[in-house]
Parts: structure tokens; sequence; C-alpha cells
């Protein structure tokens, strides 16, 4: 349970900050799980990465399908023979490095403030 | 200590965040761009499943019903002209918002301020350029006309509005990928960008000329041998008019045939870079009457050559209003259409071509520059600062002198160091009653020759061949445009610029244009060749190819009567048979007949003898054939090679020469004690050209490499590697990068039907199946067939309804 719940409580604050916010809602919404959810450094990290992870590559996916790949296979040409496979993953790998910074920053502020 | 690592973190978190946020100099905002939310990934439009819309919108008075065919081309029903206009200028800017930005900003000297100076300065030099040129001056000179016309401007405006409206609502998050890629947003439309466009359009149809290469060659070859070389009349030209046309007037003004004054200063240091316009910028344009065709009704064909690009220069669209119902193209950016038809009618167009940019030596009173002379007074140059916005928000200053003549070219978009300065005189800075986009909207209405007429009465720049036929077997063909009267020879060179004798004595009158209405041979016909035979009596000059008109003229007037057919359409604007081929290739061939062959010589000889002179995509002879003509016009021209700038003759006089005089001087190369003569040139170069072809790459195709570039020039947005074939003094005149921009054939008669394609797509979004969906049917010559009525499948409908107050 200590992965599951901060795993998809990532997701779905994720996904609800990005309906308001830039980009950044991810870093935001990782750093209230890291904060509130999560005992240790490694967890924060890591779990707010996957969560993070999952969502900016599910999304991605899920529009390219609608899309039959047609952005997805410019861009990575644009980028320099980028595969649509490689840029999909790059871009969950984005998404889950700013979340679990973000995670990581949650936690150590929990450390420092909370627990004193 | 225990705040340490917290911080450390934190500053990591932000540092990265700005990272993805703002990016650097080279790599772009990744977070901002690439993250699925309101990344670019909004314009990965969804490819199956499309649905109707309806909006609120102000600027129009009744509602607008637009439905899209399956090719996503809108079809606007509207109840009034300005209405539909209004939502022209939404629909546009919805699909082509970033190319409507970038054409007027490249043609106003406007792009640093969205991309940046560029490597080495190169855009703001670009940018520096189109000031010197006057562009936005003379942009923002041709609204102050429009708005003497009232009614006409509010047309105008509706269309600006229509554009804003769609501008207004959109958001951030929904810009077009290039805006987001270079971290931009989207400025507010008016007339002057309007206008720009139109100017944008006239600078690239006609900005032609040779002053400078021609006075330099004169300078160098003598007066005979550069009259020799590049006469103003080919003998075996087929006007735009036909040869029997009776001019019932004179040229009014002094005829006097002594130039010997115009060039006397020696320009052998000048050298510059104003481009001379590219080859293979042109137009085919042609309509029948019903005594030509088997239905008895006119047909009517055009197809514009221009850049082929992604997205294209056109954007198809249908209007269905109460009293007309047209369908055709437009420029992004102006209202109309400037190709189309109608219930009654269809028109078209093909460029002039002729020279309406002439250069002036300036004689300074001293070597300040401060004033310059005049008929023997003393003129100061009025001083225009130009204020050249940048990416960074800083500004750059850039002073252009303007003459009576007009702007003087500065030094640095010059090469060379000739210490002589020049003055552009360019019918673009005319300043005079038009207003030419106006011109389109009107057309769609014509059904009379007398609305045709009454259209392009305002329409001056840049000078076209409109072609208008109508269901009453009416066939016109007139070439609209502003020309200068000239003397004889005047404006071929490089002119004094202190004598106000050089002017143009104003401007051929309207009733003295080149025109034929119903002209005997039942048809009417224009590919950019003179535009009258030299009877005419003004003088003109210009850049004209007369193969493509010679072939055209031939064809259709070797149609029986009765006999043509929409199928014959087809196959004529696809045409690949070039005369040039014909007339060249033969006399090549008997050059070398006697000379010893090996046996891959052989077989190449025979390839081109049995060719048909087609530049068909899978064939090897044009290949063989195209790269010996251009080694033999090279070896042909070293001497001309050696003045720069400089420019070759006209191919058909190279093949006139071969006929008449093989032995000329000019066949001999000056590096060699021997005197070459034509048949040992075609020989050699022959042998190189051989050299040259890796026999596994000697298909056309190959060598044509026809693709469709992104016109923000980033490959990935471009298509390449298609399969047609073609050449540029062939009807279907593609070179790879430039061709046939729009192809339509209209079959007039109780339901017009219209054959069209286009190598784009109606979206200029790099994400949408609409962006490239129709290159593959133009890359095979194939159309789709236009009827006037509202598309029995829709993909999908937008209604516009007036916001109520």
């Amino acid at each position: 349970m200590k992965y599951i719940i901060p795993f998809f409580a990532t997701i779905i604050l994720g996904f609800l900050f990005h309906l308001l916010l830039p980009f950044w809602a991810i870093v935001l919404a990782s750093l209230l799980v890291g904060f509130f959810l999560c005992r240790t450094a490694g967890l924060s990290f890591i779990v707010t990465f996957l969560g993070a992870f999952t969502l900016w590559l599910g999304m991605t996916v899920n529009i390219s399908i609608q899309n039959e790949f047609i952005l997805v296979e410019r861009m990575g040409d644009l980028l320099g023979e980028v595969s649509p496979y490689l840029l999909i993953t790059g871009i969950g790998i984005i998404g889950g490095l700013l979340a679990g910074i973000g995670g990581l920053s949650g936690w150590a502020l929990k450390k420092t403030f909370y627990y004193g | 200590m225990k705040f340490i690592w917290p911080t450390l973190i934190l500053g990591l978190t932000l540092g990265l965040t700005l990272f993805f946020n703002n990016g650097t100099d080279k790599i772009p905002p990744l977070g901002k761009i690439l993250n699925p939310f309101d990344g670019i990934w909004t314009q990965a439009e969804n490819t199956q499943s499309f649905s109707n819309h309806t909006f609120q919108i102000n600027g129009i008075s009744k509602p607008v019903k637009v439905v899209y065919d399956e090719r996503r081309v809108p079809i606007v029903n509207a109840n009034n002209l300005k209405d539909a206009i209004f939502v022209q200028g939404y629909l546009v800017a919805k699909d082509r918002l970033w190319q409507m930005e970038l054409s007027v900003r490249a043609a106003a000297g406007e792009l640093s301020e969205i991309l940046g100076t560029g490597n080495n300065n190169a855009i703001l030099k670009k940018d520096k350029f189109q000031r010197n040129k006057g562009i936005l001056i003379s942009a923002e000179k041709d609204v102050l006309q429009w708005k003497k016309s009232p009614k006409d401007l509010a047309l105008m405006q509706a269309y600006v509005d229509g554009v804003n409206a769609y501008i207004q609502q959109l958001k951030p998050k929904d810009y077009p990928v290039e805006y987001r890629l270079n971290n931009v947003s989207p400025r507010a439309w008016t007339l002057t960008h309007s206008a720009l466009f139109a100017k944008n359009m006239a600078e690239v149809l006609a900005a032609r000329q040779y002053d400078i290469q021609d006075t330099k060659i004169k300078n160098v070859l003598g007066d005979s041998m550069y009259h020799y070389l590049f006469p103003d009349w080919n003998p075996k030209q087929s006007p735009v008019i036909p040869k029997e046309h009776i001019w019932n007037f004179d040229q009014e003004t002094s005829t006097t045939n002594d130039n010997s004054d115009i060039t006397h200063s020696n320009y052998n240091d000048l050298d510059v870079i104003i481009p001379a316009g590219e080859e293979g910028i042109g137009s085919n344009n042609w309509a029948v009457n019903g005594t030509k065709s088997q239905s008895g009704y006119p047909i009517l064909c055009n197809d514009p050559h221009l850049a082929l690009t992604l997205p294209s220069v056109w954007y198809e669209i249908g209007f269905q209003l109460p009293n007309m119902k047209v369908h055709g193209v437009t420029l992004p950016g102006i209202p109309g259409v400037v190709v189309g038809f109608n219930e009654k009618a269809a028109w078209g167009t093909t460029n002039v071509g002729h020279d309406v940019l002439d250069f002036y030596e300036i004689k300074w009173v001293d070597e300040t520059k401060k004033e310059y002379w005049l008929d023997e007074k003393r003129v100061k140059p009025k001083k225009i600062v130009e204020q050249i916005y940048l990416k960074n928000g800083e500004k750059v200053l850039d002073t252009v002198l303007y003459t009576h003549w007009g702007p003087i070219l500065k030094p640095e978009h010059r090469n060379g160091d000739a210490a002589i300065d020049l003055a552009g005189q360019w019918i673009i800075h005319q300043d005079v009653p038009a207003n030419d986009p106006i011109s389109f909207v009107k057309m769609m209405s014509a059904e009379s020759k007398e609305d045709f007429f009454e259209a392009l009465k305002n329409y001056i720049l840049p000078a076209q061949n409109f072609i208008f036929a109508n269901t009453n077997n009416d066939i016109v063909l007139q070439s609209k445009g502003l020309y200068p009267i000239r003397k004889p020879q005047q404006g071929k060179f490089i002119m004094d610029g202190s004598k106000s004798e050089n002017e143009w004595a104003g401007f051929i009158p309207s009733s003295e244009i080149p025109m034929t209405v119903n002209p005997e041979r039942n048809f009417v016909a224009s590919a950019n060749q003179h535009s009258t035979d030299s009877i005419y009596p003004h003088y003109y000059i210009g850049h004209f190819d007369d193969f493509r008109g010679r072939y055209l003229n031939r064809k259709l007037e070797n149609f029986p009567d009765s006999s043509i057919t929409v199928r014959d359409m087809f196959r004529l604007q696809n045409d690949n048979y070039s005369i040039e081929a014909e007339e060249a290739l033969p006399l090549l061939l008997n050059l070398i007949k006697d000379k010893n062959k090996t046996q891959t010589e052989k077989q190449i000889i025979k390839k081109l003898e049995e060719w048909k002179y087609t530049f068909d995509a899978q064939l090897e002879a044009p290949t063989y054939f195209n790269e010996w003509w251009k080694l033999f016009q090279t070896e042909t021209w070293d001497e001309i090679r050696q003045i720069q700038p400089s420019r070759y003759p006209d191919s058909w006089k190279l093949i006139e020469m071969i006929e008449n005089a093989p032995n000329h001087q000019f066949f001999d190369i000056t590096d060699t004690e021997k005197i070459e003569k034509a048949q040992d040139i075609a020989f050699s170069t022959f042998k190189n050209a051989i050299k040259n072809i890796d026999s596994k790459n000697a298909k056309w195709v190959q060598q044509l490499n026809p693709s469709i570039q992104s016109l923000s020039r980033i490959d990935a947005f471009s298509v390449k590697g298609l399969k047609t074939g073609g050449y540029h003094n062939a009807l279907n005149a593609n070179k790879g990068s430039t061709g046939p921009s729009w192809r339509m054939i209209v079959a007039l008669g109780e339901t017009p039907t219209g054959y069209v394609v286009y190598p784009g797509g109606q979206s200029g979004n790099a994400g949408s199946p609409f962006y490239d969906n129709m290159i593959d049917k133009w890359d095979a010559g194939e159309y789709y067939k236009i009827e006037l009525s509202t598309p029995e499948m829709p993909l999908y409908t937008d209604t516009f309804n007036p916001k109520q107050q």
C-alpha cells in the first residue's frame, strides 16, 4: 500500500492540476504527494516519478493513437531522427523527472519543517 | 546544516522547472512544448471523429453555416457577401495563421521580431533588405488608397475582422506548433497586413529585371554583340495576343531611338545581389469556347506555377450565397477567390512578366552625399528611419534614403565596391488609385464579360494575364496591370539618374493594354510568353518563356472543332513535352553524328533518338538531354560566365545559333588554343554529360527530385520523394520545388463542373491529417471533382451565430 497510494495520488492529483496549471502542475502535485504520503526519500522520488511517467506517457499515447501518430512522427523527425516510441518514452521521462524531484522536495520540506 | 540538503533539492527542482519552461538558445522549452496537457499535442488532430460546432460571434449580421467536404474544404453558406468574407477571414486564420504571419512579416521586414536575428544576423539582414525595398511603406500607401472607396473598404475590413475574431478567441495552448516552437504569440491582423500579402505576391512576380547584368554584358561585349545575343523578340514566338490582332492606337510619346547616353559609366566593379527572379515561377492558362469543345460550352484551365510549399500558397474555399455559388482558391491574407468558377463563368490567371523595376545611377553633388543632381538642380534625398524590432525586445534603426526615383539600394545589400549608388524605380511604389484584392471579391459574382472588366478595373499589381469564360460562350483574356510607357530600349540598362527625361513617360492607359475578346481562333491562352507581337505600339521588356506558349497554342490550334473534352485538358495540363528538347536535341545529335563513339555512347544516343521529348519521370533520355544541354550552354557561354553578374542568353537563341551559325565565335572555348566550333563542344559536352550521370541514378525523377518544402524550412514538416515528371519548359512545369501549385479545369454548362487539385492540404498544421492529404493525387496527375452544391457527405459543420448584443 505504501507504493500504491502515492503512485495513484500522483496520477490523479497531477491530472487535476494539469487542467488548471501549466506543465509544472506535475511538480506541484508530486510535491504534495511527497509531503503527505511518502515516508522515505527514495520512495518520494521513485513513486512520483513512476506516477508522472505513467500519466504523461499514457496521455501522449492516447493522443497519438487518435492522431494516427502523425504529429509524434513529425516531431521525432524535427528533433533529429527520433522514433515516435523513443519520443513518447522521452516525454514520460521528462514528466517523471519533474515529478520525481518535486516529490523529493515535498519529502525534504516535510523532513525539515514538519518533523523539525 | 539541516537546511543544506532541502535547499539543494528545492533549488534543483526550481532550476529544472525553469529549464523546461524557458529552454536555452539552442534547446526549446521542452516541458512547455512536449507535455501532453497544454503542449503542442493540442495540435495532434483526431483523425477519426469529427463533430459539429456552434460559435457565437461578433461581426456578422446573420447566421453563417460552414459545411466541410471530405477533403475538409469549407463551403461557406452565408446570407450576404460581408458575412461571407468575414467568415473567410476566420477560416483562413484557423487553418493558416502561421503562414499568414510568416508571409506578411517576410514581406515587411519584420521577421527578426519572432525568429530572432538568425545565424550571422541573416534574418536581420533580410529584414533590412525588405525595408530598403520599401515594401512596408508601399503597403501602407495602398491602405490609404483603399480608404478612398468606403464600400470596398468595408469588405476588406470584414476580412480583417474575421481573422482577428479567430485570433482573439485563441488560447495560448491552442497556438499553432510553429508559434510554440519559437515561443511567440500571434499579433492582430490589419488592413496593412492584407496589403502586404498582395505586395508579397508582387515581389515574387513583378521584381524581375536584368538591368545590372545586361549593363555589364553590354559594356564588355559591346552594343551589337549584346543585341545579337539578347534580342527583344523571338522570331518563333507565339504571343499571348494572336499575331493578327490589329491595334488601333499609336504610342503618343516621343520615340527617339537615341539612347547612346543611357549607359556611359564604367560599371565593371558593380556587383549586385538582387535576385533576378527564379526560373520556374510562371503559369499556364487557357480557355476554349463552345466551337472547340465537344459540349458546346467553354472549358477553362489554369495552373499557376509557384514555389511548392506546405502549407500551400493556395487555400480552397466554396461560397453559397443567395445570388451566387462559387468555388476556387484564395491566397491566405486576402479576401475573395483568385482562381475559380461560379454557375455562369470561370476565371484564372498567369504572370505577365513585364519588367517594371528600373535602376538609376545617382550623381552626388559631392562626396558628402547630401545632395544629388537632377536636371542641374541640387536635390536632398528624403530620409526614412526604419525601426526593426528584435525578439529580445531591442530595436534596430536603419535609415533609407528616398530619391526622385525611389529608394537608394544600400551598399550592404550589394556585393562589389563600385563607387556608385543606384536607386530603384519600381511599380509597387507608384501611388495610384487601386485595390488589387477587392478584384478577387468582385470576380466571385462575375457572369458577363462586362462584369469581368469591372472586377479588374482597379487591379494593377502584379500584372496578370486574366482569362475569363462564361456560358454565353464569351472567352476573354486581359493582361491587366500597370505598365510604364517606355522609349525603345529604356530600362534595359542602368540609367542616368540626373536627368528627369529618363523617367517613364506615364503609364499605358487601360484601353491600350493587351487584350483579346472572342478571338477567331476560338481559344485564349497564356504561358508567360511575350504579351504581343512586335507590332504592338508600346515598347516593353521583361522575362518571357516562349517554349510553353508555343506548344500550348500549337496544341490548342490542332484540336478540331467540337472535339475538346475535359479528358484532353487533363492530358494537356500534365503534358511533359518540351519544344526546347524537340528543337535542340536533333541539332545536337546531328552535330556529333560523324564522331567516333564507344558502345555506351551509342546506346545512349539510341535512347535519345527514340525519345519523344517528354520529361516523364521513369525515362532516362530526359536526364541525358538535360545534362548535355546544360553543359553545352555552359561551354558556349564561357565568355559570358566570366562577366559577373551576368546571365545566359535565352536557350531559343542558342538553338537559332546552332542552326544558322555553328561556326560562331561564341562556340570557341577561350581557354584553349584550338578554335572550337559547335560540333566540337557538342561532342565534348556529350562525353562529359555521360560521365556526370550515374547510370543507376539516371531516371528523370531521380534528377528532378520532386518535393514539397515546409514554408518554415523544417525538413520534418516537408514531403519528399514524389513520383511526378515535368520540366520547366513543358506545360507540366515541374521543376522539383516549384511547379503547378494549383490545377483547375472547369467545364461550363448547365451544371458547371470543376476538376481541381493542389499539392498540399487545407490545414497548415503538421499534426493534421489534412496537412498533406492531396499530394498523392496531385503527384499522380489526378483531380477532385467539384460541383457547386452542398457536399452530400460532409465531414462536419460549423455554425456561426451573431452574438446577441
